[in-house]
């Protein structure tokens, strides 16, 4: 791995510090997938490349007023396709990566990241699957902003669970009881559980928690599903590129699940087996991290 | 289950349209920008951001409205173009000065104020005027991957100095000078050496017999090598074995634990270009400075036994460094305008948030209430301090740097006797004869000036306007001075406030709280 330049290591200074020349090395030669340029991603992609990192952009959509809720996109580019004003704006912010918009996401990818509705998150995430990428879902309702990570090893010794796995656990482990459950965390996971399976909320899976209590606040999140609150998406952005980095960098990711909530300003991790197979009961799969 | 509790979900995103508070914003680094942007796209548009700064290279790591090509430029005269360029129709005004510039006529004009400062003198500053003009302040420090957020509302809650802030490590004089055991004390000696050789020359510095033997040296860099690591040491310490005749000036290698060699010829190079050149104060990103503190510490080091560091880890000791990255900026700055939305919108009661590296009970952003203001605050509450000390030694001097100025963090206080004579008086806009009888009285005894056992004098710090009354007893036996028990509040103080403090103490019997402890930050932060 060639040595840092001075300018590399000028720049990239206080961060060398925290992780170390080899880990920012490696993150010089890593590039990231960016789908869908909302809030949340464009957040991500900053981050990815004040690290150091390099991404593609993949987003055809044309830009209207609404994508406007987006610091990175203004109100020249409505009419550019969201990947082409995105990648102009994020290289702006460091010189030493590589930002550009892509067509067919053909690049050789460490991590892919993906924002926004659940309709073609399954698809994402069997591509990934089959070339062994890690990757993020990162999605956003009022308040409030839920990340699902699938980190599959590249090598593919150790099996993590795949995006459908953790989707499929949802209902056992709002089955399964704890003592002091964050509430807005359960009514997150049910309303995305029901996005996922196309299912009416009247139809949602049974919980341990009071549907009266349970039930309004799923409704809220099920209906202002992928209204993004950029403070929140800020958070959510800041953790899901730590782990990132950790990724690429062969350290530990932190979670599986991470949640926020603006309301009581908590932030929950969580993370499931990594077993995906050859287990015979489904609550017994469920673990809360003690990550260390 | 707590129906109450889900009938105060609120909506933070989607209220009534966000009236055009005006905010203030303490810094444009890292936590600086991220809350400009994040403040822009919750809808606040009046933004005024004040920073002395100017943007360096290691600070567009993280902080992202800045470019290659602005280094050197105010950083909040770069930040509001950038944000401009962004939202052409924003109302930001940027200004580059020292906050401790501006006082009461300036914070009146904001409904919040937010901190984004790297330093505990701007973050007190900040505070006093913040409660003397009843505006929420909203702080927020990193480390790494650590953060903290903390609210406080005058006199509802604690204020940023309620809870008292250890103060910044320090060694005894003889470890420095004789007896060092580890690297810091042998890069602490090598700033004290940089400062009296080629900073700030302070008389008092604990080295200047150095500096005043090294004023006859005509070849300055070979003979206080040989004086520094050969001549001037105890017994016990071990001599550096090697000829400086014949070695010639080179830099360190940054990565590297060198040579004995190699640390000479750093020494010589450091020395050779420091001496021609302008006294300056110690600063880490000052190269030459450092090429000298890093050789100077290392030679020190092999003289003690003591282990050897690199030029980038000597750096970040010399230089205080705690580092900073992008992502834990952009998390603290996010839950500062979630704080603040709280306090605008008044629909819920805003928390401090913790955020740390592992997570406990699965939480990995931790939330508790803010406490009760400290009755015994020397910042928020209005009361007075008893002191005991010596009336025959102690003199007027010494009660207003000792006490008035390090105790109680006072920049210019005037001292008032209850009969409305004022004993001592600083600052600009005096005239002549005053200013010669407050130097006078300056250098009096308590008793010398008449002063009664039990005198009550009234402490004004016109700049923040804080005031505080002394109740001096006198004590022979004081060689110091002693604070005595609490602040005494006064009756008013305590009625107004009775109601909320009980309340609030209720609230935060919380225990999330005991665990955020741990993580909290303490020192200066870099962000
Ligand atoms: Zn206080």
């Amino acid at each position: 791995m060639a040595e840092l330049s001075i300018e590399e290591r000028q720049i990239y200074d206080r961060q060398i510090r925290i992780w170390g020349m080899e880990a920012q090395s490696k993150l010089r030669s890593a590039k990231i997938l960016v789908i869908n340029f909302n809030g949340t991603t464009s957040e991500i992609a900053k981050n990815c490349v004040l690290s150091g990192m390099s991404l593609d952009i993949l987003d055809d959509k044309i830009i209207e007023q609404p994508d406007l809720n987006n610091f990175y996109l203004r109100n020249e580019d409505v009419g550019l396709s969201r990947g082409e004003a995105g990648a102009k704006r994020i290289q702006e912010i460091n010189c030493l990566v590589k930002v550009s918009q892509t067509k067919n996401a053909d690049g050789n990818y460490q991590v892919v990241v993906f924002s926004g509705d659940t309709a073609n998150c399954a698809d994402i995430n069997r591509s990934c699957r089959e070339k062994h990428i890690p990757s993020y879902y990162v999605f956003n309702s009022r308040e409030a902003v839920l990340v699902i990570a699938d980190l599959i090893h590249p090598s593919g010794e150790i099996s993590y669970l795949s995006l459908p796995e953790i989707i499929e656990k949802i209902p056992s482990f709002l089955q399964t009881k704890k003592k002091k459950p964050n509430l807005r965390f359960y009514a997150f996971l049910l309303a995305l559980y029901c996005k996922f399976q196309s299912l009416p909320l009247e139809n949602a899976p049974p919980t341990f928690i009071d549907d009266q209590v349970l039930k309004p606040l799923s409704e809220q999140i099920f209906f202002s599903f992928t209204q993004e609150f950029y403070p929140s998406l800020s958070i959510a952005a800041g953790m899901v590129t730590q782990d990132i980095v950790k990724l690429i960098t062969n350290e530990k990711a932190a979670y599986q699940l991470f949640f926020f909530d603006a309301n009581d300003s908590v932030g929950m991790i969580e993370s499931f087996s990594t077993q995906s197979k050859a287990k015979t009961s489904l609550l017994a799969d469920i673990e809360i991290s003690e990550i260390d | 289950m707590n129906k109450k509790f889900v009938n105060k979900m609120i909506n933070l995103a989607y209220n009534s349209k966000m009236e055009h508070a005006k905010i203030l914003v303490v810094g444009a680094g890292g936590i600086g920008c991220e809350l400009l942007k994040t403040l822009v796209m919750v809808g606040i548009d009046n933004i005024t951001v004040i920073d002395i700064d100017t943007i360096d290279k290691s600070n567009l790591n993280r902080q992202f409205l800045f470019r290659p090509e602005h280094v050197g430029r105010p950083k909040a005269e770069v930040a509001v173009s950038t944000l401009k360029e962004l939202r052409p129709s924003l109302n930001v005004t940027g200004i580059q000065a020292n906050i401790t510039n501006y006082g009461n006529d300036f914070f009146q004009n904001f409904a919040i104020v937010l901190n984004a400062l790297d330093n505990l003198e701007a973050r007190r500053y900040v505070n006093r005027l913040c409660v003397s003009t009843k505006i929420p302040m909203i702080d927020a420090g990193t480390q790494g991957k650590l953060g903290q957020v903390t609210v406080h509302v005058p006199h509802i809650t604690a204020c940023y100095e309620c809870e008292p802030k250890p103060t910044p490590k320090t060694y005894p004089v003889c470890t420095i000078r004789s007896t060092p055991s580890k690297p810091i004390h042998c890069i602490v000696w090598a700033k004290y050496l940089y400062e009296a050789l080629f900073g700030l020359r302070d008389p008092d510095n604990i080295l200047s017999d150095l500096q005043k033997k090294a004023e006859g040296f005509s070849d300055l860099g070979k003979e206080l090598f040989n004086l520094l690591f050969k001549e001037e040491l105890p017994e016990e310490a071990k001599k550096i074995e090697i000829s400086i005749e014949n070695i010639v000036g080179s830099q360190i290698n940054e990565d590297k634990i060198g040579s004995l060699q190699e640390y000479a010829a750093g020494f010589i190079y450091a020395v050779e270009n420091l001496k021609s050149r302008e006294p300056k104060p110690f600063d880490k990103d000052d190269q030459l400075a450092i090429q000298f503190v890093g050789a100077a510490s290392n030679l020190r080091a092999a003289n003690f036994k003591i282990e050897q560091l690199n030029l980038f880890k000597t750096k970040e000791i010399a230089g205080n460094i705690i580092p900073a990255v992008a992502t834990t900026n952009a998390m603290a700055a996010g839950l500062q305008v979630i704080e603040a939305l709280k306090i605008l919108r008044n629909k819920n009661e805003p928390k401090n948030v913790w955020i740390s590296e592992h997570a406990s009970d699965s939480k990995i952003i931790v939330s508790g209430n803010m406490p009760p203001p400290m009755p015994k605050c020397y910042t928020c509450s209005v009361g007075s301090v008893k002191v005991k000390l010596n009336f025959n030694t102690f003199t007027l001097g010494d009660l207003v740097s000792k006490i008035l100025k390090n105790e109680l963090s006072m920049q210019n206080p005037t001292l008032n006797l209850e009969n409305g004579s004022i004993l001592y008086e600083s600052g600009e806009g005096l005239d002549e004869e005053d200013e010669e009888r407050y130097a006078k009285n300056y250098k009096m005894t308590l008793n010398e000036l008449k002063l009664a056992d039990g005198v009550r004098v009234s402490c004004d710090n016109f700049s923040t306007d804080f005031t505080i009354k002394l109740i001096i007893s006198h004590d022979e036996n004081q060689e110091l001075y002693e604070i005595v028990g609490e602040i005494v509040e006064n009756e008013e103080n305590h009625k107004e406030n009775g109601e909320n403090q009980n309340e609030l103490k209720r609230k935060s019997d919380n225990s999330d709280e005991r665990e955020c402890k741990k993580l909290k930050i303490v020192e200066d932060i870099e962000n």
